[in-house]
């Protein structure tokens, strides 16, 4: 059965062009029975769970091709999505269906990570935040691991609801809400771009690009606030872009659609809530300047006010610590990337905190996607920005700009939001010096799933008009598949380690790596055997694992403006060190003798300001860490063999 | 008002019951199922139908507005309860979640629609060989994750053994507790010195299994007693060690 009903995408001529090849091939109408390769690429795609459920197996023992089937995998899911996409074949329906397909299949590399647990750092800090909402009944309880969080309650709000609704757990819970969450920002994506760009092929191809953003496949897809508020601010966007599509009678009625999604981003995330003011604001002062009509710019104008609104209102009334949280990151960072652009010294790139480094081939594969989006991305921002150009004869013989690119030209230059992109695009290069400094490099990599809300769009319309040159189709179409591959490989490489991308033996200080069963037994026998909110001290992970599965009162930097780490790290227990724990009013004291076996691979064994220099390659002392067996009036409770607790509470 | 809008009425009301029902009173996967629409889907669906019915015809966005409406509503009905005296529970929720979804029903019912479209509705007809590779898909997806639990559940199964000392009820008193989470049964030997007092354990335990034994322990000084965990086929092997601090404030 064919389905000759449709047409590929909604191509949207300018007015009194011609109509071009480019065109043609969008409106033409598409043969596809039934589904298309839908069907076919869910099957390929559930062959490559397989491929990685065996990967993740062999990581755990250790074998060295887990990261290649990891890889092959990965690249199952993500090449023949990119060749459908990118063929002029597949129908809307299709390709919103694969896109989600793809989403949501990349999803499932995480999830296989650690299917039956949570186990990435950020997720335990959220974890707390739920746990305490599912225990009081309350928001904003404390949680001293991450003080914000609480403030931020989003996503804890639906994993909670969801919980206590379906009878899940937490964990459970969280997996199926921001699986949601992913398949509905696919959808956004898809809608958005679509939407802007005006044709479904581009709208398919953008957001497949948008999964080469270094922190989509991990970082994005772990229980974490950005998770929820990157989905429901994308679909902001794309219900801003179509506020003129005729479904509500009235603006107002527009406006109240959004009003519970703003609101949610601003309860949810600040750092989502910030970017996303700040693009609207940018479009709408594009949109003052473009003029497409004399009013344009107003709806803009309140959506902007209504987010910035209701974003600095949460930050000024609830969030009050964030800017205490989020300043001392941008201005380290910032500081770090002017020494290195004025000659200073910066990160060693492709090297972890511990002297261990990444794979010749994952370096190679990393700059190469660097190169591979800022090569292309000009051709993006010339198709969009610089309409001018086609006047200048010089440079039209120059490139030999077919006329296809000069209606591609006409088609975006007078779309604001289209300008609003290819402005934001030019934060990408900037980005790129953190990424060179150790403390930029978390900005630069956090920037990422926001600036590949522009790099996405700008990348898709380089490639359409690539596509439209007189280069034979199969030629193209594997030259597109390679070089997104490329991206996506790179982009993935980029945002995280080696050793976090799988689950494998035990690692120090290696967050999910570090995560095993004695941590979690030990936690587990606190749970049973220890007053609930005792305060505890203890190294990175063990703050994690007794915070969450031993509902302790861990005592942080960030909750007790208080480093306790040179307690641990000084060869003797004087004055000093009991003056810091009577501060501290410590109750309980959880000493992980594994961290003298090697060095931090997060770079800390505690907490960011411990005593403990950058550059020194020689792990913990274990005489330090052995230290409290003699102390007077400290009890050595428990011993699983490398973890004993210490009850210090009679000794104050 | 036309018939179908009445049926379609009384089905979303039956539906948002019976997930109400599920979630106060149902079991395992069934309340799972048929609970989570509450949630995810229905809350968004009843508030378009109520006020935004044009958008609900238009597919694929009505399927993005349903799922991040409900969200965004589970989030704001959640800072309400917050600012109620009864606080964010189960029955809150259902009670929450139910009234939303049922007070934008009635609206819909005089003032909105209820039509929804979805991709089947209008996309050609599904030949029976798509259908079935999407349905071995989704069986091959699913025995791909259980592959990967398996994998994780081997790892989680190691060499463990946890040993305990706490203080007791009085303060001469302590409590002495030994986990084996091994795979195999293993006799240890507990061996607890308090001066020149020694006081010496022998048991079996099966994998996953605790032994756990009070002592009374009078001295009266401040002193530090210790014990001593080995196991019997490795007796001059100390395996943990434990200390405690007697008499401790009761």
């Amino acid at each position: 059965m064919t389905d000759t009903s449709q047409t590929q995408s909604e191509f949207i001529a300018p007015p009194g062009t011609k109509t071009d090849k480019h065109a043609r091939a969008e409106t033409r109408p598409i043969r596809n029975v039934g589904l298309g390769l839908f069907p076919l690429l869910c099957l390929t795609n559930s062959a490559a769970f397989v491929i990685l459920a065996i990967a993740n197996t062999a990581s755990r023992t250790g074998h060295e091709s887990a990261s290649a089937l990891m890889w092959l995998s990965m690249l199952i899911m993500f090449i023949p999505t990119a060749l459908r996409l990118f063929s002029a074949g597949a129908s809307r329906h299709e390709r919103i269906a694969l896109v989600v397909l793809l989403g949501c299949s990349l999803y499932m590399v995480k999830i296989m990570h650690s299917p039956a647990d949570f186990t990435f750092h950020d997720e335990f800090l959220h974890w707390k935040t739920a746990n305490n909402i599912l225990d009081s009944g309350r928001l904003f309880t404390e949680n001293s691991i991450l003080p914000v969080s609480p403030l931020y309650p989003g996503l804890e709000i639906i994993a909670v609801a969801l919980s206590s609704v379906t009878g899940l757990s937490m964990v459970d819970a969280g997996n199926v809400s921001m699986g949601l969450a992913r398949a509905a920002f696919m959808l956004a994506l898809f809608l958005f771009y679509e939407r802007i760009g005006g044709s479904a092929r581009l709208g398919g191809i953008a957001a497949l690009l948008y999964t080469a953003n270094s922190n989509f496949v991990f970082f994005d897809a772990q229980f974490s606030y950005e998770t929820l508020s990157l989905p429901i601010a994308t679909t902001v966007l794309y219900a801003i872009a179509s506020r003129d599509d005729g479904f509500e009678r009235t603006f107002l009625s527009k406006l109240i659609l959004t009003i519970p999604l703003i609101i949610v981003v601003a309860i949810t995330h600040h750092l989502t809530g910030y970017v996303l003011g700040s693009f609207v604001l940018l479009w709408t002062l594009l949109s003052l300047i473009r003029k497409p009509s004399r009013w344009a710019w107003l709806p803009l104008a309140l959506f902007t006010m209504l987010i910035l609104g209701a974003v600095l209102g949460w930050n000024s009334l609830i969030g009050k610590t964030t800017s205490e949280y989020l300043l001392p990151v941008f201005i380290g960072g910032i500081n770090e990337a002017l020494s290195v652009v004025f000659g200073g010294g910066g990160r060693q790139l492709f090297q972890n905190a511990a002297g261990g480094g990444s794979p010749v081939w994952e370096r190679i594969a990393g700059i190469a996607s660097v190169v591979g989006i800022i090569s292309i991305l000009p051709i993006g921002i010339l198709q969009v920005v610089w309409s001018p150009f086609r006047n200048r004869p010089l440079a039209r013989d120059l490139v030999r700009i077919p006329s296809t690119t000069l209606q591609g030209w006409q088609r975006y230059r007078n779309n604001a939001a289209s300008l609003a992109l290819a402005l934001m695009v030019l934060f990408h290069p900037v980005m790129q010096v953190f990424r060179l400094t150790s403390s930029g490099w978390e900005i630069a990599n956090r920037s990422s799933e926001f600036l590949f809300w522009a790099i996405s769009f700008v990348l898709a319309i380089a490639v359409l008009r690539i596509a439209a040159l007189n280069i034979p189709r199969p030629v193209v179409a594997v030259g597109f598949a390679i070089w997104a591959a490329i991206l996506f490989v790179g982009g993935s490489i980029s945002g995280w380690p080696p050793w976090a991308r799988q689950p494998g033996p035990y690692l120090v200080s290696a967050d999910s790596r570090s995560v095993e069963p004695e941590g979690v037994g030990a936690a587990k026998w606190v749970y049973d055997h220890l007053p609930r909110e005792s305060r505890m001290t203890a190294d990175r992970i063990n703050t994690l694992l007794m915070s969450v599965y031993g509902h302790q009162r861990m005592i942080t930097h960030l909750g007790d403006e208080l480093y306790l780490a040179s307690v641990f790290f000084s060869p003797h227990y004087g004055p000093s060190e009991i003056a810091l724990i009577e501060e501290a009013r410590a109750e309980y004291m959880v000493v992980d003798l594994r961290l003298s076996e090697d060095l931090p691979l997060v770079g800390v064994y505690f907490e960011g300001g411990e005593p403990r220099a950058s550059d020194d390659m020689e792990p913990m002392n274990r005489k330090a860490l052995t230290k409290f067996d003699n102390v007077e009036n400290y009890s050595r409770i428990y011993d699983s063999g490398n973890i004993k607790i210490y009850d210090i509470g009679e000794a104050r | 008002m036309n018939r179908h809008k009445r049926v379609n009425f009384i089905t979303v009301v039956i539906a948002t019951v019976a997930s109400m029902l599920f979630a106060l009173l149902g079991q395992g996967l069934l309340r799972t199922l048929f609970a989570m629409p509450l949630v995810v889907i229905l809350p968004g669906y009843a508030v378009m139908a109520a006020w935004f019915p044009k958008r609900l015809i238009k597919y694929p966005g009505n399927a993005l507005f349903v799922i991040t409406l409900s969200i965004s509503i589970t989030c704001l009905l959640g800072l309400v309860l917050h600012l109620t005296p009864w606080g964010i529970h189960t029955h809150t929720w259902v009670a929450a979640l139910g009234g939303v979804v049922l007070i934008n029903l009635v609206i819909a019912l005089f003032w909105g629609d209820f039509s929804f479209s979805y991709p089947v509705s209008r996309a050609p007809k599904v030949p029976l060989y798509q259908g079935m590779l999407i349905a071995c898909a989704f069986i091959i997806s699913v025995l791909a994750l259980e592959l990967g639990r398996e994998g994780a559940r081997q790892q989680y199964t190691a060499d463990i053994t946890h040993m305990w000392m706490l203080p007791g009820e009085s303060g001469d008193s302590m409590q002495m507790g030994v986990k084996n989470l091994d795979d195999e049964t293993v006799s240890y030997k507990l061996v607890i010195r308090d001066g020149t007092r020694v006081i010496e354990e022998s048991f079996e335990l099966e994998p996953s299994k605790t032994w756990e034994k009070d002592y009374n322990m009078p001295g009266g000084a401040k002193r530090e007693v210790s014990a001593y965990l080995s196991r019997l086929d490795r007796p001059h092997q100390v395996n943990r060690s434990t200390s405690l601090w007697l008499p401790h404030a009761e």
